[in-house]
């Protein structure tokens, strides 16, 4: 099953329901795991095992190279979408924008990710991925909407890229609206809100196809350096990942790299190459 | 807290509780029979390496109830009651459109002829009309609850017209290896306990839904244990009026993680006894029964009993 159908069946959902009965499960699932999600369409819990896939694609071969072994992990379910899209057609009148305030309960640990996790509860139980700062006993806000007033943006809130001032730091990104986060997900990132203007914007169409049309785009600059323009409509979330002596830790022996899935790798003057 | 309506109360304890003063001779004759009930439980009641909680349990609770009943011929009132072991209890109500329920066999009921005495006056149950209640904030309180259909049945486990029909205690026994958090257990007692007095005010006062009990509320004792641990919940009903915030409040007083005793070894015996469960745990029972009024059988008996053994005295002399 396409991606692309998956994505679409998950924004004409949320137009239907239109409230807090989203399923978050088919925004952003990793690759390997498609199998997985396309079986089980409601989870109870959030978590579930994980198959480890070792580099290896459908038709059984490597197409990975130096992955193997590792730890086992069970894959935590994380929202990545926050608030759902809520889309009217042209000949319908507009429909309510719904404002998603949820308490964070802990911040955790997540195998499958270099950033922490928070739990948090509204109507469920739900992981988000937890900006540095977030504590116990926040309430943090996310909706497709504008913020009531720019004051009282907080870290951890997610607010469509149009309506964040220029200058802030976000994580979290979409490309397409209603997806769930695909950019600036790794610990310690960030992006940050450098413009605002006119130009080509990537949409999903009814019939589950990208197409591009003239919109409002919001320039970022990401954690490599480039500008990227994104289309207005999509979600940010506010703040920065955790975990951000991640990239300064040592990890001390070979073993230790086994055990998180890393086979060894050979330099590069003695690959051989098969013609 | 939230789903029942229900608040915790100004004072720590209900004050119609019986004093240690008038329950002190009675707490240092049974003290003994206690510790010697608990060395049963934990050192000889059981075969096995390690005693089970279902064992050591459920045996402590029965042996204290069973040495309690020892005074029964001071005070008869203590046997004028029912202990049933597999009451069922069912309940639902609405609260602020969500409908709950509430099903299950907690433990032992002991259920008394006539209904304790309420534990607030009159003015602390007005007060709770200025109270909000609890704020949980953006979590909604049905978050960890699950979805079921039933029959919307609303029972204690007695029919009408039975002789014991207002409830006194429950008593809730753990009977789970794995240890569980007090705030679950403490959970399990509010709900079972405002499910029991809702079904006795429906059923046995002949009440509707949505009525204020201004001035009879009704009011029952928990007793939670793990085998060392105990709780005590004090529940008292105001209202069967849930669907508003507004309006009275129900009552609640908790005290939790109350040990009975520390360790138990075979020579050495019971090793910190914890003389505020023993306290509490005989006041809870002995709510609603005169102390002072001592039966006249006793009292001959004891005037026989002084004089056989002054007349032995005597003689040996």
């Amino acid at each position: 099953v396409n991606q692309l159908a998956m994505a679409s069946k998950f924004r004409f959902g949320a137009i239907l329901s239109s409230k807090l009965d989203y399923n978050f499960i088919h925004s952003a699932a990793p690759l390997q795991n498609r199998a997985i999600v396309e079986k089980k369409n409601i989870f109870k819990k959030l978590k579930h095992g994980k198959v480890r896939i070792g580099g290896r694609d459908g038709t059984g071969r490597k197409s990975v190279g130096c992955r193997g072994g590792g730890h086992k992990r069970l894959y935590r379910l994380i929202d990545f979408v926050r608030a759902p899209l809520v889309e009217s057609g042209p000949k319908t009148a507009p429909l309510p924008v719904d404002i998603v305030k949820s308490k964070v309960l802990a911040i955790e640990y997540d195998p499958n990710r270099s950033a922490r996790i928070a739990q948090v509860a509204d109507m469920k139980r739900k992981y988000i991925l937890a900006p540095i700062g977030l504590e116990a006993g926040d309430i943090i806000t996310a909706s497709r909407g504008p913020p009531t007033s720019l004051a009282d943006i907080q870290r951890g809130d997610a607010y469509p890229l149009q309506h964040l001032p220029i200058g802030t730091i976000v994580h979290n990104i979409e490309l397409v609206p209603g997806k769930g986060g695909q950019l600036v997900r790794s610990a310690g990132t960030s992006a940050q809100i450098i413009r605002k203007e006119k130009g080509e914007v990537r949409r999903l169409n009814t019939h589950g196809t990208y197409v591009t049309r003239p919109g409002k785009v919001v320039v970022i600059r990401m954690p490599s350096g480039t500008d990227r323009p994104i289309n207005a409509d999509c979600m940010g979330t506010v703040g920065r990942l955790s975990n951000e002596n991640h990239k300064h830790r040592i990890l001390g022996k070979a073993g230790r790299m086994r055990w998180l899935g890393w086979r060894p790798r050979m330099k590069k003057k003695f690959v051989v190459k098969v013609r | 807290m939230h789903l029942t309506k229900s608040i915790f109360s100004r004072d720590p304890l209900p004050r119609t509780l019986p004093t240690q003063e008038s329950m002190q001779s009675i707490a240092e004759e049974l003290q003994g029979y206690i510790k010697d009930c608990i060395i049963q439980s934990r050192v000889y009641g059981y075969k096995e390496k390690i005693a089970k909680r279902d064992y050591h349990n459920i045996s402590l609770t029965q042996n204290m109830l069973r040495v309690l009943s020892t005074q029964a011929c001071k005070y008869p009132e203590l046997l004028d009651r029912s202990l049933t072991f597999k009451s069922i209890v069912a309940g639902n109500w609405w609260r602020n459109q969500h409908h709950i329920a509430v099903r299950g066999c907690p433990g032992y009921l002991l259920c008394t002829p006539q209904p304790l005495t309420p534990f607030a006056d009159k003015n602390e149950v007005r007060s709770t009309l200025n109270n909000p209640g609890q704020d949980l904030g953006p979590v909604s309180p049905i978050i960890d609850m699950s979805e079921y259909q039933i029959e919307p049945n609303i029972t204690y486990g007695f029919h009408p017209g039975s002789p014991y029909p207002y409830p006194h205690t429950l008593f809730i026994v753990d009977r789970k290896t794995k240890s569980r958090p007090t705030s679950q257990m403490l959970s399990h007692g509010i709900m079972y306990s405002h499910a029991i007095l809702r079904a006795v005010a429906l059923n046995v006062l002949k009440m509707e839904v949505g009525q204020e009990l201004k001035d009879h509320p009704l009011a029952m004792n928990t007793i939670m244990t793990n085998g060392r641990m105990f709780a005590f919940i004090y529940y008292q009903l105001n209202t069967l009026n849930l669907e508003d915030d507004d309006g009275l409040k129900n009552l609640v007083w908790i005290k939790h993680t109350v040990p009975l005793f520390g360790k138990v070894k075979k020579k050495e015996g019971v090793i910190r006894f914890g003389q505020e469960c023993w306290q509490l745990w005989l006041s809870t029972i002995i709510n609603g029964i005169d102390l002072q009024n001592i039966s006249e059988e006793y009292r001959t008996m004891q005037q026989l009993y002084n004089h056989e053994s002054d007349q032995k005295m005597k003689a040996v002399a």
